[in-house]
């Protein structure tokens, strides 16, 4: 596909990819439960003692966020009034209705011509479908008699742009059992007068989750991912986190850290930059005892060298860390400094890759400016 | 730097170079869905042949079904070896039914339409079998000068026109470049195999410490007027902490010091 995938003039284009690491912990919670497990009990890998949290539980956040930020969103929560949802896909009949195959010479469409085809038929709903700009969309085209040709030109899937590994913790976690067999005094479904029992309630005590991303600067164009699009994940990825969980399981998790490293150079990204995280455990309590931040170090020395040997290809680093994040560089432990924006590891990344290349998120004052107008 | 396609690419002429290009491919996980799986989505354990070519493709920025010739039997040639034991868990997963009866389809009648999964549904339940943070040698020889050049210049510079993942696209993968080695042809005899054992199961000697395992899985495609059909399978043996298999009357190749075979 061109890098003019779609004919909108106020559009614009993503041009750098970007590697995202986004850190969050849970604390006496269920950071994702395993749907087909018997009471939906925390994820964890048998051999290492990790938690896991899959890349589907961080999208539903963010779609989640999304529509509380008046984004138009496309793949709702089921719990959700769907009425929203109607108009995304009346938006992409109307259009359907209107295609006129007359109205196009097929034989003689220019990447000009592809580009209005698509914006005019898939342009409105991705404008209001944020989601699928980000995370994509499976669809099927279906295009019979004298439409078929249409097909030839129109996408037949969005892949998402952006792109979230499923994420582990740092560390073995521990799953709590004081919560085993919770009692409910509240009826389970309606015309039952007895409350339920036996509605195991599995958490883990602690753990430190690390999220990896990246932002395909050749895919972005396939959605209509914008540049602004982009910048939101800023402030996104750490507002849902704080706003989103807020069930009973989900409660008690709060962002840390946010690194979203731009690169200078097409077509290149560092990869695995997440793996680059560890657990401090000469500055944490052992990890069977860990059960909040303050008991936690993160160790970002691989990070931050790593970022340091390739700075020349990086072009800006946008971070933001929680104040009651410590992290330790080559020995050193940096902690958040007296004003609000100010933390050590901050300075830690200028002298690394350059004062100007770094850029703290502020977070609040930021998402402002990113909300739909 | 735009995407592009393979059309006038293809020389009859070309051979297969004496060198191969060698690569190390690892990630966090990786999902390399069973052809024959059905509720329980498996994965194949050593990354088939066809994914490998979609990799390269996908770092070289090649469309989508346009690059099956250039990874014909012919004019490429793949040898895979894991360098990580082979672990796998279950990561069940509730995703949208893209089953017909559970796609909206809009406009409901008339002749250009556009089915999509309705979101408002309840999810679906899907038992994803997934790799656990697999990692694997790769020697790739191309036939195909320009795509080989290519290639070596992305792996050179750490460079992928889309971004490399393991399966799926939520498997984000690294690469990291090993060198171009001569590929140097071994007479049939009996010897130790670095490699994934390929099309030789039962020439396989087998040891009481070391485990192998079995599978069949795609090879090769071809393009057609849907997308894209396999149109050969085969049939690949493997140790499965990573060991060598001694394997009885076999030709190999020496890559880098090491026996592999290649498909």
């Amino acid at each position: 596909m061109s890098d003019n995938a779609y004919a909108d003039d106020s559009y614009e284009p993503v041009t750098n990819r970007s590697e995202i690491v986004f850190c969050y912990d849970a604390v006496d919670a269920n950071p994702n439960g395993n749907p087909l497990s018997g009471a939906n009990r925390p994820r964890i890998d048998p051999e290492t003692q990790q938690a896991i949290v899959t890349d589907v539980r961080l999208k539903r956040y963010l779609r989640d966020q999304l529509d509380d930020d008046g984004h138009g969103v496309y793949v709702q929560n089921v719990k959700n009034e769907a009425g929203e949802q109607s108009s995304r896909e009346d938006l992409l009949e109307s259009r359907l209705r209107g295609l006129e195959p007359e109205d196009w010479d097929f034989d003689d469409l220019d990447d000009e011509d592809e580009a209005k085809l698509r914006e005019e038929v898939f342009g409105a709903f991705l404008d209001n479908s944020a989601d699928v700009r980000y995370f994509g969309a499976t669809m099927s085209v279906d295009m019979k008699g004298s439409y078929e040709p249409f097909a030839e030109h129109l996408p037949d899937h969005f892949t998402g742009p952006v792109q979230f590994s499923p994420a582990k913790t740092l560390h073995p976690v521990t799953e709590n059992e004081e919560y085993n067999s919770l009692t409910s005094v509240i009826a389970t479904g309606e015309g039952k007068e007895q409350g339920g029992f036996d509605l195991d309630d599995h958490r883990i005590q602690y753990g430190f989750i690390a999220f990896h991303g990246l932002v395909d600067e050749h895919g972005a164009a396939d959605t209509k991912l914008s540049t602004a699009d982009v910048e939101r994940l800023d402030t996104l990825t750490w507002r849902a986190i704080k706003n989103q969980t807020i069930s009973r399981s989900k409660v008690g998790q709060e962002p840390r850290l946010y690194l979203r490293v731009e690169y200078k150079d097409e077509s290149f990204h560092l990869g695995g930059l997440t793996r680059d995280l560890d657990i401090d455990e000469d500055r944490s309590v052992p990890t069977d005892e860990l059960r909040n931040v303050r008991e936690f170090t993160l160790d970002g020395t691989e990070l931050v060298s790593r970022l340091d040997r390739h700075d020349d290809r990086i072009a800006r680093v946008r971070v933001v860390a929680s104040d009651v994040l410590d992290v330790t560089v080559d020995d050193e432990t940096y902690t958040a400094g007296d004003e609000v924006g100010e933390h050590g590891f901050y300075d830690v990344l200028r002298g690394a890759v350059g004062d100007d290349i770094v850029e703290v998120v502020n977070v609040y004052d930021e998402a402002a400016a990113t909300m739909p107008e | 730097m735009s995407q592009e396609t393979l059309e006038g690419w293809a020389d009859e002429d070309d051979t297969l170079p004496e060198t191969c290009l060698s690569f190390e491919l690892r990630g966090e996980w990786g999902h390399f869905r069973r052809v024959e799986g059905n509720i329980v989505k498996q994965t194949y354990r050593i990354i088939p042949r066809t994914t490998v070519a979609g990799l390269v493709a996908a770092v070289l920025g090649l469309e989508r079904d346009s690059y099956y010739e250039a990874f014909g039997p012919e004019v490429s040639s793949i040898a895979v070896e894991a360098i990580e034991e082979l672990r796998t868990i279950n990561l069940p997963q509730n995703t949208l039914s893209t089953a017909k009866e559970h796609m909206t389809t809009m406009p409901s009648r008339g002749h250009a339409r556009i089915s999509m999964p309705d979101p408002t549904k309840l999810r679906q339940q899907h038992n994803y079998e997934v790799l656990v943070e697999p990692a694997y040698r790769v020697d790739l020889r191309l036939a195909n000068d320009e795509l080989r050049t290519r290639f070596r210049d992305h792996l050179r510079n750490g460079t992928a026109y889309y971004p490399p993942s393991l399966g799926l696209s939520e498997h984000l993968a690294e690469i990291t470049y090993l060198g171009e080695f001569d590929v140097t042809p071994r007479e049939r005899e009996t010897t130790e195999v670095d490699s994934a054992v390929l099309e030789a199961v039962d020439n396989v000697e087998l040891a009481p410490e070391t485990e192998i395992k079995v599978e069949r899985s795609p090879a090769f495609m071809a393009a057609d007027e849907d997308g894209r059909t396999t149109t050969a399978f085969q049939s690949i043996a493997y140790a499965t902490r990573t060991e060598p298999i001694l394997v009885q009357n076999v030709e190999t190749h020496e890559v880098d010091g090491r026996r592999v075979m290649f498909s």
